[in-house]
């Protein structure tokens, strides 16, 4: 009896498995998946989507293909995108979604609502805002693969080694739905035939506001992060610069005054080793002057910064979170109405590790 | 064939010596002959196909020839044997005459006979090991005589605690099985338990231990083997040392050893003969290569059918480029090319050995290079069987290998249906089934569960000798203790 109802239950299994347990099938070569989206500013409504594709050619090569469609939803396009595809499409291999800066202007939010509700789209995803039309730098070839890895990896080196704050869609997500912060995202233009980076664009909730100074792009990396491989300008005098290498940079927070009226004090520490000088020797004193000078130019860096974040009610530093995490009985609405008259110190510290191999 | 199974042989009248003798003679190798020339004239029979011809000519006959007898009881006065047996009990008459003695009378109708041990002693030369070959440590292999064996092994353990249990097993081959074990170290449950499993045995034919350990095992539906076979007698000593027991049977050159657990497949007997750290090294590579040689192809499917968010973008242009031309779903694909594996396997197993090397040549190069020109699979897959299938040869223990090739493909169905989550089904169930095996009642995966931290020493890794002085915990030896720790750790030096 067990031995026939075992037997029962076993086939019972094996006709469900095969009979009703299947799932969409998508075989690897039989889908299309799209590795950059772009979005344009058509009128208040309507979006534009560009969806780039690459092509795998048996011959080991990659080609590159562009789709555009518009519409209300950008789920819509993707559907619009699919009528005239040869495969079915995916995105679940997304890579790089781009915003044009006219997009940007109008709010992003509903647009990434898309990117985080789907369950196949990665959360380290990059994202970015393009100076210009986002279907102009996508309908372009670059390099030698095809254009959606091609900007991730543009993206992503410069977020290694570059000025740029690793910052993905997860990230994104994070500063965008706090009260107490704001996001940013690289900003990206076209140099002739190349691509670049150009900066980073800040926002205030969904909406692009400005853009950073390009002389505040270490500093604002460094306050967010630790910068491991960075390089660092120094001008000595007019026309006469010196390259800091290698820098690694820490920083610690402190907040006083926690009751009335905060103040934070932001200790940064940079190590570095000169790369690269004009003129002659460098003997322990200029070591010391170039030392002293470092630190002064970030300090007005940094506070210049800060002071400009502070008329824009934007916090793309996050200090309301360090405050918060420093403060008992933290309240929100109190600290955004305190925010423009907050004082914040910057001091750093400069240490030149080397000077170089002969010197 | 039906009669074989028969349980009980129909039992045959009582019948004097000389009836016995008429209907032996039916056979043509039956020997049944009168001398009356001699002083006292005799009658000698045997079977011709099982008796040393040299002992009857040198040490019988001439005896026999000078001598007068006056009683059948003389013949072991002047035969130069330690056992001359006088009896005139058929049932061993019987027994003795088919395995190889002489049968001495003095009259034809006498129900007293003489019975002497001439029995021919043919076997086969010690070798080296062919399946568990190894470049350190002792050369010699089981052979299939059961005498030579138990020599190996007790030249090895050359002391009075090691006992030997022997039981006759198949109603029509009579063969010997052996069982061993070291009095006060092996627990007396399982030396119970094997000695039981085997008295409890009615077989018609036993031809091999193989037979035995099918027969015995626990669970005979598991693919899991619960004894190991091994032909090495070294091995053989070490894990009775252990405590564990051993069944040798006469007619195979493989020893049975059990109670085992699910990492003694991986251990090879040479782990022991090199350091622990490339023992240890060499364990761990062998576990990996079983994991990796059971899943990769049905990951492989998993990931091309339904999961290609997980392909990383810089093997995507490798992937889909190689399998833009194929035909055939990943599926079709693996199935295929894990038949053509497992064909090229059997028919080199199948032929002798130069034909052997043949098969490969033509099943690996041209048959591989040329499916992949063709179009027919990518040769990323290709790569990814060879590997699994080179991994599956990694086991020590031959039976094991067999197992992880056959296992592969209930994961590459389960793949097939439900992508990863059907591996994951797929591992629950085998998961399932391993917690549930047991060697001779003990557990099955023992140092992972039930978790014994001391027999981790020697499970995945093999830590040195220094640190191994506790049997395994899961044999539940009677004497835990291999060797005392303090005393082993006195450094003497040699001047003092």
């Amino acid at each position: 009896m067990m031995k026939k109802a075992k037997a029962a239950a076993v086939i019972l299994i094996l006709f469900c498995a095969f009979g009703f347990g299947r799932v969409p099938k998508l075989i690897l070569d039989d889908i299309n998946m799209e590795s950059a989206v772009g979005y344009d500013y058509v009128n208040k409504y309507i979006i534009k989507a560009t969806s780039v594709l690459p092509i795998y050619k048996p011959d080991k090569s990659v080609g590159n293909e562009t789709f555009t469609a518009s519409d209300e939803l950008s789920k819509e396009t993707l559907k619009k995108i699919n009528m005239a595809s040869s495969r079915q499409m995916v995105n679940g291999k997304l890579e790089v979604a781009l915003y044009s800066k006219e997009l940007a202007k109008q709010g992003i939010g509903d647009l990434i609502d898309t990117l985080q509700r789907d369950p196949s789209i990665s959360e380290r995803l990059f994202l970015a805002v393009t100076d210009e039309e986002a279907e102009r730098i996508l309908s372009k070839r670059y390099g030698d693969r095809d254009t959606g890895i091609y900007l991730s990896m543009l993206i992503e080196q410069n977020m290694d080694v570059g000025l740029v704050p690793t910052y993905n869609l997860h990230q994104f997500l994070n500063t965008y739905y706090s009260k107490l912060s704001d996001p940013f995202l690289p900003l990206i233009g076209q140099k002739g035939k190349d691509i670049h980076i150009k900066g980073i664009a800040l926002f205030k909730g969904d909406r692009y506001v400005k853009s950073l100074r390009q002389d505040h792009q270490f500093i604002f990396k460094a306050l967010l992060q630790k910068v491991k491989q960075g390089t660092y300008k120094l001008r000595l005098r007019k026309h006469h610069f010196i390259a800091i290498e290698n820098i690694h940079t820490k920083h610690n927070f402190h907040v006083e005054n926690k009751k009335n009226k905060p103040e934070i004090t932001i200790q940064l520490k940079v190590n570095g080793i000169i790369r690269e000088t004009r003129g002659k020797k460098t003997n322990k004193k200029a070591v010391e002057h170039i030392k002293k000078l470092m630190e002064k130019q970030l300090e007005t860096q940094g506070t210049e910064m800060i002071r400009s974040f502070q008329k824009l009610h934007i916090d793309p530093l996050g200090l309301g979170t360090q405050v918060r995490s420093r403060v008992r009985n933290f309240q929100d609405q109190k600290w955004l109405n305190q925010y423009p008259h907050i004082k914040v110190n910057l001091k750093a510290h400069v240490d030149i590790l080397e000077k170089g191999v002969v010197d | 064939m039906k009669m074989w199974f028969r349980k009980n042989p129909p039992k045959r009248e009582e019948h004097t010596l000389f009836d016995l003798i008429l209907q032996y003679k039916k056979s043509g190798d039956f020997v049944h002959f009168h001398n009356p020339q001699t002083p006292q004239p005799y009658w000698i029979s045997y079977f011709g196909s099982l008796i040393d011809v040299e002992i009857l000519h040198r040490d019988i006959l001439p005896y026999l020839n000078r001598t007068a007898l006056t009683s059948i009881k003389d013949v072991k006065k002047i035969l130069p044997f330690e056992d001359v047996l006088i009896t005139s009990e058929r049932q061993i008459i019987e027994d003795a005459l088919l395995r190889g003695s002489v049968l001495i009378q003095l009259h034809e109708k006498d129900a007293a006979c003489a019975l002497v041990r001439a029995e021919m002693k043919k076997s086969r030369e010690v070798t080296i090991p062919e399946e568990e070959y190894s470049v350190v440590g002792p050369k010699e292999a089981f052979v299939e005589s059961i005498t030579t064996n138990l020599n190996l092994v007790r030249t090895r353990l050359p002391i009075s605690e090691l006992q030997i249990r022997e039981y006759t097993i198949g109603s029509l081959s009579k063969t010997k099985v052996a069982v061993l074990y070291i009095e006060g170290i092996a627990n007396e449950e399982n030396i119970n338990t094997v000695c039981q499993r085997l008295e409890n045995l009615e077989f018609y034919q036993i031809l091999d231990s193989s037979f035995i350990s099918q027969l015995i095992e626990d669970n005979g539906n598991s693919l899991f083997p619960q004894l190991i076979d091994t032909e090495r007698p070294d091995r053989v000593a070490g894990v009775l040392a252990e405590g564990s027991v051993v069944i040798i049977v006469d007619g195979s050159s493989h020893a049975l050893i059990g109670p085992i657990s699910i990492m003694e497949l991986f251990n090879a007997f040479e782990d022991y003969y090199i350091n622990w750290q490339m023992a240890s090294a060499f364990r761990l590579i062998r576990v990996l290569a079983v994991s990796f040689s059971i899943l990769v192809t049905p990951i492989y499917v998993a990931v091309l059918t339904y999961h290609y968010q997980l392909i990383p973008k810089d093997l995507m242009v490798t992937l889909v480029s190689s399998r833009r031309t194929i035909p055939l779903p990943p599926f079709l694909e693996a199935v295929i090319l894990e038949l053509t594996i497992e064909l090229l396997r059997e028919a080199g197993a199948r032929l002798p050995t130069k034909v052997g090397q043949t098969i490969g040549i033509v099943g690996g190069i041209v048959i591989g290079t040329a499916a992949v020109d063709a179009g027919l699979t990518s040769n990323v897959l290709l790569i990814i069987v060879a590997l699994a299938a080179l991994a599956s040869f990694t086991t020590p223990v031959y039976r094991m290998g067999n197992t992880i090739r056959l296992l592969r493909f209930p994961f590459l169905l389960m793949a097939e249906l439900w992508g990863l989550l059907g591996i994951a089904i797929a591992f629950l169930f085998l998961m399932n089934h391993l917690l549930r095996l047991t060697s001779l009642g003990r557990p099955y995966l023992e140092p992972i569960y039930p978790p014994r931290m001391k027999d981790l020493k020697d499970a995945i890794i093999r830590l040195p000798f220094s640190l191994q002085s506790n049997r395994p915990h899961f044999l539940q030896p009677q004497d835990q203790k291999r060797f005392l720790k303090n005393k082993a750790s006195e450094v003497k030096d040699i001047d003092e």
